[in-house]
């Protein structure tokens, strides 16, 4: 049996889905960034945090990832996808692309995804739950009722979170995310 | 009743469900591997999993050493030796099987030659005292038992081993769903003769009779409609998950009767032992019921749940255990006979069998082995 | 799929179960052997004075004599919580007196300490920081027997180990399968002087456990099986025990109860009972069974309106098929949460009064309260931060632990209509 038959097999990557999750932890970064100066929740949340949270979302091995975290001055920042010798003191690592693709086409919400092991969360764990918030209700915002039902466990009802509120902020963010 | 004295022990992670297969980098990382030998078979790769098999494993750190897909139908030691070598000369650290019966058991074997640093025949006899090199089992549905169990069979002898079990079993739709309904009806009455077997002991245990009963009540919930379209993503997915829950509570009950015979009659003809099994299984369920310790009534609650368990009244527990057993084995009916001579056996090797298991089996004496098999002969 | 019968297959699951389990009432006698077959001879026994001065080592010390093994080094001074210092001391006794393998005999932070000492002393590590996270521990450590105490917190078969730091004031957790033990003895002598009152709420712990891995969101088949196991033995056997404490047979079906409801919790993960419990524990230093006796009508009550029928199947094992099949299926559930504050009754009738039943009932030895109402504003904030809130069905803000922290205080149940449903 010649044994050349079988070479060694050096898996590929999968850039298309690398580049989609890629542009959405882009856009839940600098979406978060933009909360953090319109809604009153968001901001209290974060205020709670220490200034040297620095949050890591990524896929492992390779990335992308995600670096979020506040400044000296208590600034909330999307601080981009590089490694630039951050000190995130939580981590969220997601298994591999094919779970980062089910989170983030909302197939999976954040609680399903982390009870069906998809990821692991590592370092501060209560600022993990306090993130875990934050992200809710940007999803809330960035997403229509339809699709941000499937990512979050309870969607707002009008008594906690007016439509007016929800509208006024939404465009904000939008503005500030895509734009400045 | 609370037995006072048992031992337990199930090694493998479970992954299944829906991109398990992603999982595979991952668990091979937090086992300190990155460069497995992935073993499978020529009908998987014709079928294209071997695609699947690496898609799944894009964009991770993972190098697949070699991908052999030629194993054979029964282990030998030319291949073992042979892929033992592709293993060494690629510096692989790990093994992944694709596939069930011999592929299986060609990577456990394979893996106790690389760990062991010796022949295969040596392996077999030496007692195993440390964990093997990390091992990963992707069944298919053509499971013939004991796959995931702690033990690997080579040529005619079995090996019992807690380090034989494997590491991580990976049960994905994407290779559980290329079954034909023969398969699925063959796996599904394997994993219903050892789950019952395991839990049908003179003391059985809760922890055993828990991973009995999960083999169950998914076997009876999802063979109806799997075995009528193999392909649905949750019926065989079910069915794979009730043979690895089934071959851990086998591993940890004393080898039943039913299990000797069909390993024995497996072994000389080209049945599956799950036809072999399905035969006995009816037989040995009938000639339980006779008797006066009758048949476990929590069968009844494993296999339809608690609303019908709590339904039926106790001294009428047995009887409908018994009803929903058959129902479920007559599921089957369209491809596997009910009786052995159906089966192209002759009835003179009946005795031959029987001494056999007789030998292997201790647990039971040759009268009661040939009582079965002559019950299982025709329909009583 | 129409949920007619039991069992419901997640889209996707993981299940690990790795420990070898020995269970019977001279289980202690097969330490021995176990160790032998992994080339053990040398071990380590680490416990805390208060199994020591229950008189256990001495019995584990006898059943390892009958094979003439003899412990190389023990320590029995590890504190209720377990910490970076003890640990680091530990480790060097170990490698000082050249042990091979470690015997941890205690609750909890005896568990958890031990399995720190195992990834200093198995890895060769001077920084036990390096290994904190999940996943960090990536190869088989040094053999590890877990012999509990209590019945139980089963963390014979949990990969998780929480060490803290108290010079700098943190929490370290490690997660990896290769923390888990290599055997768990369940034996009756462990739990046999265990008084009544620990008995009751180490016993509800376990049941929190079981029933919380049944109907929180990792639930998969293996997990509820072993959970309806725990659930069953728990309730036919918890209020006999703690009446009779010399059943050995009932202890050993409680420690063997504890030891599924760890299997299945450990995979099945936990939810908002344990979530505020850890709070109320953090807190007012209420010991953590108490703070899941309490809760656990409440957190059934809370997520009634997401798990009915799996709340509604808990009844049987809970109460039996008779009075499953004679109370309506749509009754069911709320029977359930019936029947716990029933037990909760029955074991602070069995107690004389001393197994609380909510939290204002809470005392210390002096007879102080533990739980003063106006702490239940920090409660609630704490609650906020534990991660246990990920795995419940429902959801929780600041008001809603709020509302279910009150209603535990007082002892009433929640109000249906004021849950906010997602």
């Amino acid at each position: 049996m010649n044994i050349l038959y079988y070479p060694q097999v050096k898996p590929k990557k999968k850039l298309i889905k690398r580049i989609y999750i890629a542009i959405m932890l882009w856009i839940v970064g600098r979406a978060i960034q933009a909360a953090s100066k319109v809604d009153s929740d968001v901001k209290d949340e974060f205020a709670k945090l220490n200034n040297n949270f620095c949050l890591k979302m990524w896929i492992w091995p390779n990335g992308p990832a995600m670096y979020v975290g506040k400044t000296n001055n208590g600034r909330v920042k999307y601080l981009g996808w590089k490694d630039k010798g951050y000190k995130p003191t939580l981590t969220m690592t997601i298994k591999n692309i094919e779970a980062a693709m089910l989170l983030f086409t909302f197939r999976e919400s954040t609680a399903i995804a982390t009870a069906r092991n998809r990821l692991v969360v590592d370092g501060d764990l209560p600022d993990a739950c306090a993130f875990v918030r934050i992200l809710n209700i940007v999803e809330v915002y960035l997403l229509p009722k339809i699709i941000a039902k499937l990512a979050v466990k309870r969607y707002p009802k009008w008594s906690q979170m007016a439509p007016s509120r929800k509208h006024f902020v939404r465009i904000a963010i939008y503005v500030r995310a895509f734009t400045f | 009743m609370i037995p006072y004295n048992f031992t337990f022990l199930s090694h493998p992670k479970i992954c299944s469900g829906l991109k398990a297969l992603e999982v595979i980098p991952f668990e091979l990382e937090s086992l300190n591997a990155c460069k497995p030998l992935i073993i499978t078979s020529e009908k998987w790769s014709r079928k294209k999993l071997t695609k699947t098999i690496v898609k799944a494993l894009y964009d991770s750190n993972i190098v697949i050493g070699a991908l052999f897909d030629n194993a054979p139908a029964r282990p030998s030691s030319t291949i073992i030796n042979v892929l033992s070598k592709l293993y060494r000369e690629r510096g692989c650290d790990s093994i992944v099987a694709v596939g069930a019966g011999s592929v299986v058991n060609i990577a456990k074997s394979v893996n106790m030659v690389v760990s062991l640093k010796t022949e295969i025949l040596e392996c077999a006899a030496m007692t195993l005292s440390a964990p093997l090199k990390p091992f990963i089992c992707v069944p298919t549905a053509d499971c013939e038992g004991g796959e995931m169990a702690a033990m690997a069979t080579f040529e005619r002898f079995t090996k019992k081993s807690d380090y034989l079990y494997p590491d991580v079993i990976v049960i994905d739709p994407r290779i559980t769903k290329n079954a034909t309904s023969e398969e699925i009806a063959n796996c599904a009455l394997t994993s219903l003769s050892h789950a019952i077997e395991a839990c049908s002991i003179d003391t059985p245990n809760p922890i055993n009779d828990a991973y009995a009963h999960t083999a169950l009540q998914l076997i009876y919930q999802y063979l109806p409609k799997t075995i009528k379209k193999p392909c649905h993503n949750d019926g065989s997915v079910a069915i794979v998950n009730a043979a690895a829950c089934a071959d851990t509570a086998f591993s940890n009950a004393p080898e039943g009767i039913i299990h000797s015979l069909a390993s024995i009659i497996a072994q000389d003809t080209n049945y599956k032992p799950g036809t072999i099994m399905g035969i006995l299984l009816r037989t040995s369920l009938h000639a339980k019921l006779a008797t006066k310790q009758g048949i476990r009534p929590e069968l009844l609650l494993a296999l339809a749940g608690i609303d019908t368990y709590a339904k039926t009244k106790e001294n009428e527990r047995q009887k409908v255990a018994y009803d929903y057993l058959i129902k479920c084995i007559a599921t089957t009916s369209k491809y596997i006979p009910s009786t052995l001579k159906k089966l192209t056996i002759s009835h003179d090797k009946l005795k031959e069998y029987a001494k056999e298991a007789a030998a292997k089996n201790r647990d039971y004496k040759e009268k009661e082995y040939a009582e079965l098999l002559a019950n299982a002969w025709e329909s009583k | 799929m129409k949920r007619g019968a039991i069992m419901q297959l997640p889209a996707y699951y993981e299940f690990c179960n790795t420990v070898k389990t020995i269970v019977g009432h001279k289980a202690l006698e097969q330490i021995p052997q176990s160790l032998k077959v992994i080339n053990a001879q040398r071990p380590m026994i680490i416990t805390d004075k208060g199994v020591e001065q229950a008189g256990l080592i001495k019995i584990v010390q006898a059943a390892m004599q009958k094979s003439k093994l003899k412990a190389a080094a023990i320590y029995d001074t590890v504190p209720p919580d377990s910490d970076i210092k003890m640990v680091n001391e530990l480790a060097k006794m170990y490698t000082s007196k050249k042990c091979d393998s470690i015997i941890a005999v205690g609750g909890g932070s005896v568990l958890d300490t031990a399995k720190g000492v195992n990834i200093i002393v198995s890895e060769n590590a001077s920084d036990l920081m390096q290994f904190a996270g999940y996943g960090n521990v990536k190869r088989k450590l040094k053999p590890l027997v877990a012999v509990p105490t209590t019945a139980g917190t089963g963390s014979e078969v949990t990969s998780v180990a929480v060490i803290a730091n108290h010079e700098k004031n943190i929490k370290m957790i490690f997660g990896s399968a290769f923390l888990l033990p290599d055997i768990a003895i369940i034996d009756s002598r462990m739990t046999k002087t265990l008084p009544p009152t620990i008995t009751a709420f180490t016993g509800m712990d376990a049941l929190t456990h079981a029933v919380e891995a049944y109907f929180c969101l990792a639930k998969n088949p293996l997990s509820d099986t072993t959970a309806l196991a725990a659930i069953q033995i728990i309730a036919q056997n918890l209020v006999n025990v703690v009446k009779k404490p010399s059943d050995t047979d009932g202890r050993l079906a409680l420690a063997l109860a504890s030891n599924l409801a760890g299997m299945a919790f450990a995979n099945s993960m936990v939810g908002m009972i344990h979530n505020i419990g850890h709070a109320v524990g953090g807190v007012c230093g209420v010991p953590h069974g108490v703070c899941m006796n309490i809760l656990l009508p409440y957190g059934l009550e809370y997520n009634m309106h997401k798990a009915s029928q799996y709340i509604g199947e808990l009844l049987y094992p809970l109460a039996g098929d008779e009075v499953y099949n004679a109370t309506k299926k749509k009754e069911r559930p709320q029977k359930t949460v019936e029947y716990i504050r029933n037990l909760i009754q029955d074991l602070h009738d069995a107690t004389d009064g001393k197994h609380p039943r909510f939290f204002k009932e809470v005392v210390d030895k002096t007879g102080k309260q533990m739980v003063p109402k106006e702490k239940l504003v920090d409660i609630a904030k704490t609650a906020m931060s534990d991660p246990a809130q990920f795995y419940n069905p429902e959801d929780l803000d600041y008001n809603d632990y709020m509302m279910v922290l009150e209603a535990a205080w007082e002892g009433t149940p929640l109000d249906k209509k004021k849950i906010k449903k997602g």
